[in-house]
């Protein structure tokens, strides 16, 4: 297949398409071999993945994975033995941005992140959920790093990786290029993650670009957001204690400090609907009310932050009668979104607009709420949430706020 | 088990301590698996990598195993044979040098789920250390009568969702003269419980 990108950056984004269906391990020891140039050990550690989990791949991987296979000198014939599928199994990861997700990060980055070219932002969260055939321990701390057009993604996966080894970390470490799309994984785990905020010296990265940002947005907002800086953490030299894959302190069972609790599900008690509060106008179904299921599913995914900004949102102090919230966030919460949560959550509207000019399609939607105090009331999703068919399911928001910006 | 399944086992039984064990354990894995055609491509790349020889047997055993698989010949000539084995510089011990006592929860899933298992012998576990690791790996020794490389895989995932990311899991089968690692790891280790076959002992009685 005739391509401009490079095969490295293609192959980091097919292993980006794969995180949440191969385990954590093999993706990071793919992307290791990938940065110290054996890109055809690394194609073929996926393919025996896949092979051995029987792991779902779309026509489309499963092309690239030929394509990639055939460039390597390797047998294009391995691609041919995977299970390919029209339309991948709808993932079930659930990310939380409880106990502290960022907590050490900052320390065991700060030298690397300075180091490295073009690093716009590094995010954490916690995933709750198995990844792979042969998963590891849970909760999974997972580090988004977003770079630049300056930067580079395997090596950037690589050393930022080796880095939190050598600090102890145990986390998977996923970077997003520019101009990529977001697949549903990620999409879920950087709406629910949270910023990591370096010292001042250390931010951005040593060699950032200005000249582009994610979706051509000419300033990263949260650059304008007031910011309480850190105290300076002291640099971690990286030639410290030689803490490498192979030689990694193992975690055990509860190992992680403080397992974060992202969903616990509740019986719920029929809702009188004349008791709801009126929603607002664009949240509203069309037609027929949503039917009350008995189990709903309460989210703890909303951090303090979140919840401020959504409580702002709904208390319109402009005296806005209720069901008539407005439905653009207030600064403080905008100025908590990138550019990208930004547009995609601008895609999420624009998909409920299209849903509510078709009669119907509201009435599969079900009732949320957001269990922090017991006295926030609820929240109608509208129809892009997803509920099953026959609306018994339990449901899940897959890290998605339940907020519009 | 087929010959070709059987000597991919026992070659890669074989390689415990010698191909690094984040590698070992994801060959092992695939080995009672489709996968099992990559890993003919890849196992003779990972001994070429890390220069790992073989002795004469093991050296059948790769042909055994891969060759049918679709293995490049010209790979397998140049993996160097050897005439014995170097020592390997671990030492074992019954309990983990550097872990405080918080309990053991793989032992006890480990009890749960093989105890009184068909086709499954004696297990137990001990501790390795040196090598390039710095911190101690727990090993699992177990006897089994079939089934050895689904076993094999079954355990590693259980350990691995219990938190060890890189499990190295033993399954012996019985009558095999034991190669020195395991002999050393064998005769440190404590036991965790008995399958079904009760005369399936790694330690003579």
């Amino acid at each position: 297949m005739a391509t401009d990108v490079e095969l490295p950056v293609r192959l980091h984004d097919l292993l980006l398409a794969l995180a949440g269906r191969v385990d954590d391990d093999a993706l990071s020891q793919a992307r290791e071999l990938l940065a110290v140039a054996e890109p055809d050990r690394a194609v073929e550690l996926v393919v025996g993945c896949l092979l051995a989990g029987r792991i779902a791949v779309t026509d489309a991987e499963r092309g690239q994975i030929s394509d990639l296979l055939d460039e390597l000198n390797s047998s294009r014939t391995l691609a041919d033995l995977l299970n390919a599928v029209d339309t991948l199994p709808v993932p079930r990861h659930r990310f939380s941005a409880e106990s502290d997700p960022v907590g050490g990060i900052a320390e065991a980055l700060t030298k690397v992140v300075t180091s490295l070219p073009d690093i716009r932002s590094v995010m954490c969260v916690w995933r709750s959920t198995p990844a792979g055939a042969s998963p590891g321990p849970l909760p999974q701390r997972l580090v988004l790093v977003d770079i630049g057009p300056q930067g580079y993604a395997p090596a950037t996966a690589y050393r930022i990786d080796r880095a939190l080894r050598r600090a102890g970390v145990s986390a998977a470490v996923e970077v997003l290029r520019p101009a990529t799309q977001l697949s549903d994984y990620h999409a879920a785990a950087v709406t629910t993650a949270r910023e990591v905020k370096f010292s001042s010296s250390a931010g951005g990265g040593g060699h950032r670009d200005e000249s582009g940002a994610w979706f051509d947005g000419p300033e990263d907002v949260r650059d304008l957001a007031p910011v309480v800086e850190p105290t300076p953490v002291p640099e971690i030299p990286e030639t410290g204690s030689e803490t490498t894959r192979r030689n990694r302190v193992e975690s055990y069972e509860g190992a992680q400090p403080f397992p974060p609790k992202p969903v616990k599900r509740v019986v719920r008690e029929p809702v009188d609907v004349a008791d709801e509060p009126p929603l607002p106008p664009a949240l509203t179904p069309p037609t027929t009310p949503p039917a009350v299921f008995n189990n709903a599913e309460v989210t703890m995914e909303l951090g303090p932050d979140d919840l401020a900004a959504l409580q702002a949102a709904l208390a319109d102090p402009n005296g806005l009668p209720p069901g008539q919230v407005a439905v653009e966030a207030t600064p403080a919460a905008d100025a908590k979104l990138s550019d990208r949560e930004r547009a995609l959550l601008q895609q999420l509207h624009e998909e409920l607009a299209q849903r509510e000019d078709v009669p119907g399609q509201a009435q599969d939607s079900s009732q949320w709420q957001i269990d922090r105090s017991g006295t926030q009331g609820s929240f109608q999703p509208p129809a892009w949430m997803g509920a099953p068919p026959n609306g018994d399911a339990p449901q899940q928001n897959n890290g998605h706020p339940p907020y519009s910006a | 088990m087929s010959d070709t399944e059987w000597a991919c086992h026992e070659l890669l039984l074989r390689l415990a301590g010698r191909l690094p064990d984040d590698i070992l354990w994801r060959f092992r894995d695939w080995a009672a698996t489709d996968a099992v055609v990559v890993l003919a491509r890849a196992l003779p790349r990972a001994l070429l990598h890390d220069r790992i020889g073989l002795t004469d047997l093991e050296m059948n055993l790769l042909a055994d195993a891969v060759l049918s698989n679709g293995a490049d010949r010209a790979m397998l000539s140049s993996v160097e044979g050897v005439d014995e084995l170097s020592e390997s510089g671990y030492t074992f011990t019954a309990e983990s040098p550097d872990r405080v006592s918080m309990g053991d929860s793989a032992t006890a899933v480990l009890g749960a789920t093989l105890r009184g298992r068909q086709g499954v012998g004696e297990v137990r576990t001990s501790w390795r250390q040196g090598g390039e690791d710095q911190v101690a790996r727990r090993i699992v020794l177990i006897a089994a009568t079939t089934g050895h490389a689904r076993l094999t895989g079954e355990v590693q995932r259980v350990l691995r969702a219990l938190g060890e990311h890189d499990p190295c899991v033993e399954v012996v089968p019985l009558g095999m003269e034991l190669p020195s690692y395991h002999q050393a790891a064998l005769a440190a280790s404590e036991p965790i419980c008995t399958g079904a076959e009760v005369d399936g002992h790694l330690v003579p009685v």
